[in-house]
């Protein structure tokens, strides 16, 4: 053979090879949100999926499978990241609280895709302060960014947009998705700064949910007797810690002339009439919790919407079959369970978070998946879609088994929570371990040394806490063993 | 509803991105008293540590090329609150007592106008004693606590220099106070928990904070071990270094509490010092001479660390070299706000600058004069700085000093002779800017007057004090 026609036979078949792996090796779009309750996604049923559905989210799970616990390894906004970015919990990563500058100069999944081949981009919210690493391609708010109008940083150049956060983050993402060398596999991050409050809805929504009432949840007025001390000092009350920006009777986005037209005239006048009839106790909490309410899930709608542009363009684009989309959120959300907004706790509502897979000709159309999964595994099965090999400080386990239908009989049986930021909204440092039927959570900060045991079972809202009861000493003690296996598996520090 | 608009923004995007009235954002001024250029980490220091302003000037913009053109601290707080050259109302030197204008709105007039809450706290010392930070125009200002009144056994066991400062003041402490539960506390450490409370409290309205501590002016001797002893600093000037080592504890709280109530992003911080360093407590101007006391003639008496930090909006970690002043601060927290910015101001709006929009010196030409008959004669000063030179003498009657700050920071070597044309341009542009100042003010002679609030807690005007 002549150079020339070995030079070409040898780029057809080189182009053959990465057409092929292209193929092989499988996209990943990961969709993560911020403070999304399980209860304001449809496919996990309760009482308000009739009312508010989210029928693009739902269709992920309806084409995959819905994972029913999914628990964080600490419910706040960058120690979650940190948690998904490193496979590690928050002592190892460092990202103990929202304080710190996340160290982006340690190992994370990103990191490793990018070797591996993999195009990588962020999109949307990042809030680790510190400049992403092991991404070709990076968009991310500033902080916590605004719901309208945002800047985005991009690829270290600060950027203005005009327009729904929600809207652009998905139109940026689809930007960089049209860019992307199709020979390449890819892994995007597209990640929305909603449904975290203060929950602006975009303008199309304002009138969503607007003559109906929602449902208050049976615990909106509870008084935390039958728990330690440690909730009853919480500073995220329905009643008294909202705040007017939380309300709408303060706004914190900066608007276009029009977009505040349109935001104002439909808040203004509802909060002059809210003014003038002079609500107090219970009838103002209850007005505080419909107005919440309603511009959460008006926020979620606009998630959900925006889910769909990227299934849609996934279709359109043929790459479906060829593309794992895993749908997640930081952390869950209190909707007013307990008289509470925010997370932190580990209580069921802010521990669980919503997880949805659809991996084509893998997952199942419509399965459910009971294990107990966490936020500390999506690391590795990030890794382990790619076939990349993970390395062995992470602390997960891939979730693949699992999506295959297949539940390993070495599954954890149990889960380690551990909550850093002392005083947040009230809430103290604890930690704690749950075999999703009980669960043994310990509250240790300046001047509170407490315990609190549920049966998850018989009380699933967590209103009586059974530590010290004599019935239960054996299985107190019992995850107290387990607790502590847990913290030296973990490495916690004593 | 009255709309207000960031013309910035709106250049970039061709859309108008305005703040709603019931929407604008925050700003929070710190201006410490005789803090030296080259007395806190990012400026070079490195015998006492300052995370936290570190931090600050990683999130934000430091300024290398910051003045203030009138020292010391009274026309220094003037010339700020004013957003003028002291020299436009009559202030030429420390001229105590002299009034702040009414004419026109001071800075803690205008933001209450704004609509925004206005807090201070700490040091006042501006204008006359009638003129206290409530009646020019703060809504809110916290009492000056009580000073811890030490026993005879303490003075006695007190070292020396200690021992005789404390005995001029009859046994009575200047940085430690006593708080509301009666427990002894780091007057600046007490100020610091002051802006704490006042964010979190007016954490849901557009509010404007102004902190000037005492610190970390003299005398420095009673600083803790607690604060020392976390310092590499010399005997001589460990006292100072622990005094600024709790400034930048606060500095700590103050972003913190921000970051916690996710409002650094709409809150501007500005962190300044009132003038140079004192170089009798062991403060320093490095890489710069002079500073308080004997060195009035020199650059380190005028040259201040002066950081900008709004991340988002301002870029992070770049340093800004261009030359700005004191009085810039109110223009620049005007158009931030999306006010208009009062006719009588000298400064500019320094975002452009800071952002990288606009290059080289906000100012072209800044000035200095001080000729006021009854101040101290070494405070003195006739001066001006353009590009890279400061063209200086003491007296009208002396010859010009020129000094070219960039080859010649220590300004050893007057090369007045060898240019003589930048020489004579310099001095005709200040000449000229002489020419439009306002005579030299009188003092009044006003006896009484509480001008400062005592006691714990927060005191507040009443509506009808409030001017508008």
């Amino acid at each position: 053979m002549h150079l020339s026609q070995r030079l070409t036979a040898f780029l057809l078949f080189a182009t053959l090879i990465s057409t092929v792996s292209a193929k092989e090796r499988l996209n990943i779009l990961f969709i993560f949100t911020d403070d999304h309750a399980l209860k304001a996604l449809s496919a996990y049923g309760g009482p308000l999926a009739e009312l508010a559905p989210t029928p693009h989210l739902d269709r992920i799970a309806k084409e995959g499978m819905l994972f029913e616990h999914c628990l964080v390894t600490n419910s706040i906004c960058a120690p979650s990241r940190a948690v998904v970015l490193t496979g590690k919990y928050s002592h190892l990563n460092g990202q103990l609280t929202n304080k710190q500058r996340f160290d982006g100069s340690q190992q994370t999944a990103p990191k490793l895709l990018q070797d591996a081949g993999y195009q990588t981009a962020i999109v949307g919210k990042w809030h680790l302060k510190s400049e992403p690493t092991g991404f070709d391609h990076f968009e991310v708010l500033k902080g916590q960014g605004q719901y309208y109008n945002p800047m985005l940083i991009t690829n270290g150049k600060n950027v203005n947009h005009v327009g729904y956060t929600t809207d652009i983050i998905t139109d940026q993402s689809l930007k960089w998705l049209e860019q992307r060398d199709p020979d390449k596999p890819f892994f995007l991050m597209s990640q929305h700064k909603a449904p975290h409050g203060r929950w602006e809805p975009a303008l199309r929504h304002l009138n969503e949910f607007e003559d109906i009432e929602i449902p208050e949840p049976p615990t909106l007025f509870l008084d935390y007797s039958g728990r330690s001390p440690a909730s009853a000092g919480h500073e995220m009350g329905i009643a008294d810690h909202m705040g007017p920006s939380r309300l709408m009777l303060r706004y914190s986005s900066s608007f276009t002339d029009e977009q505040f037209e349109a935001f104002d005239g439909h808040f203004r006048p509802r909060n002059e009439a809210m003014a003038k009839m002079n609500l107090t106790g219970k009838e103002r909490t209850r007005w505080n919790y419909q107005r919440y309410i309603k511009n959460y899930l008006r926020c979620v709608k606009a998630v959900d919407e925006n889910v769909g542009r990227l299934l849609a363009y996934l279709d359109e684009e043929g790459i479906a079959e060829n593309t794992v989309v895993i749908y997640s959120s930081d952390q869950g959300f209190w909707l007013g369970e307990h008289g509470w907004f925010d997370k932190r706790w580990m209580y069921e509502n802010s521990l669980h978070t919503p997880l949805l897979v659809r991996w084509p000709g893998v997952t199942s159309p419509g399965a459910k998946n009971a294990n107990l999964v966490s936020n500390i595994d999506f690391a590795q099965t990030f890794l382990d879609i790619a076939g990349v090999a993970d390395p062995k400080e992470m602390q997960g386990r891939s979730l693949t088994p699992l999506f295959r239908g297949k539940s390993p009989s070495d599954w954890r049986k149990s889960h380690y929570y551990h909550y850093y930021e002392s005083g947040g909204h009230g809430v103290p440092i604890h930690f704690g371990v749950t075999d999703g039927r009980y669960k043994l959570i310990r509250f240790l900060d300046k001047d509170l040394d407490a315990w609190e045991f549920f049966d998850l079972k018989k009380d699933p809202m967590e209103m009586q806490s059974l530590y010290g009861d004599s019935e239960f000493e054996k299985k107190i003690g019992k995850l107290k063993g387990e607790l502590k296996r847990l913290r030296e598996k973990y490495q916690v520090a004593d | 509803m009255k709309r207000t608009v960031l013309p910035l923004l709106a250049l970039l995007l061709c859309v108008k991105i305005g703040w709603a009235e019931n929407s604008k954002p925050n700003v929070v001024l710190i201006y410490i008293d005789d803090l030296g250029y080259g007395d806190i980490g990012v400026y070079g220091c490195k015998d006492i540590p300052t995370p936290n302003l570190d931090r600050l000037a990683a999130e934000g913009v430091q300024c290398t090329t910051s003045y203030i053109t009138n020292p010391p601290c009274c026309p220094s707080r003037c010339a700020l609150i004013m957003g003028q050259y002291g020299q436009r109302f009559g202030k030429y030197g420390m001229s105590r007592g002299l009034p702040i204008p009414e004419d026109r709105p001071n800075l803690a007039r205008f933001m209450t106008d704004q609509g925004y809450v206005t807090g201070q706290i700490g040091k006042w010392d501006i204008g006359t004693r009638a003129q206290g930070p409530l009646s020019v125009g703060f809504t809110k200002v916290a009492r000056k606590p009580p000073v811890k009144e030490y026993s005879a056994e303490e003075i006695a066991a007190m070292p020396n220099n200690l021992r005789k400062q404390i005995e001029k003041k009859g046994g009575k402490s200047k940085f430690f106070c006593i708080n509301e539960k009666g427990e002894e506390q780091w007057l600046t450490d007490y100020d610091g928990d002051r802006m704490v409370e006042f964010i979190e409290e007016h954490q849901e309205e557009p509010f404007f904070l102004y902190w000037s501590p005492e610190a970390v002016h003299s005398f420095n001797l009673e600083a803790p071990k607690s604060l020392t002893s976390r310092t590499t600093a010399k005997p001589s000037r460990i006292k100072l270094a622990g005094a600024i080592v709790s400034v930048d504890d606060q500095v700590g709280k103050l972003i913190d509490t921000l970051e916690k109530l996710e409002l650094r992003e709409r809150t501007l911080v500005i962190f300044s010092s009132d003038n140079g360093a004192n170089g009798s407590e062991g403060g320093t101007s490095t890489p710069y001479t002079g500073g308080k006391g004997s060195g009035t003639q020199k650059e380190g008496w005028v040259r201040v660390p002066t950081i900008f930090s709004l991340p988002g909006t301002l870029p992070e970690g770049q340093p800004y070299h261009g030359m700005i002043a004191n009085f810039d601060f109110y223009s620049t927290i005007a158009t931030y706000i999306g006010a208009e910015v009062p006719k009588h101001c000298d400064g500019v709006d320094l975002f452009p600058w800071l952002k990288g929009e606009n290059s080289g010196d906000a100012h072209k030409y800044l000035f200095w004069l001080n000729n006021e008959p009854g101040d101290a004669e070494r405070r003195h000063l006739i001066a001006a700085r353009w590009k890279d030179w400061r063209l200086y003498k003491k007296y009208e009657k002396d010859q010009w000093q020129l000094f070219n700050l960039k080859s010649d920071p220590r300004e050893e070597n007057n090369v007045a002779s060898e240019n003589p044309d930048i020489a004579k341009k310099m001095a005709t542009k200040h000449a000229t800017w002489v020419e439009s100042l306002s005579p030299l003010g009188e003092i009044p002679n006003i006896k009484g007057g509480v001008t400062v609030p005592e006691g714990h807690g927060w005191a507040t005007s009443s509506p009808s004090d409030k001017k508008s």
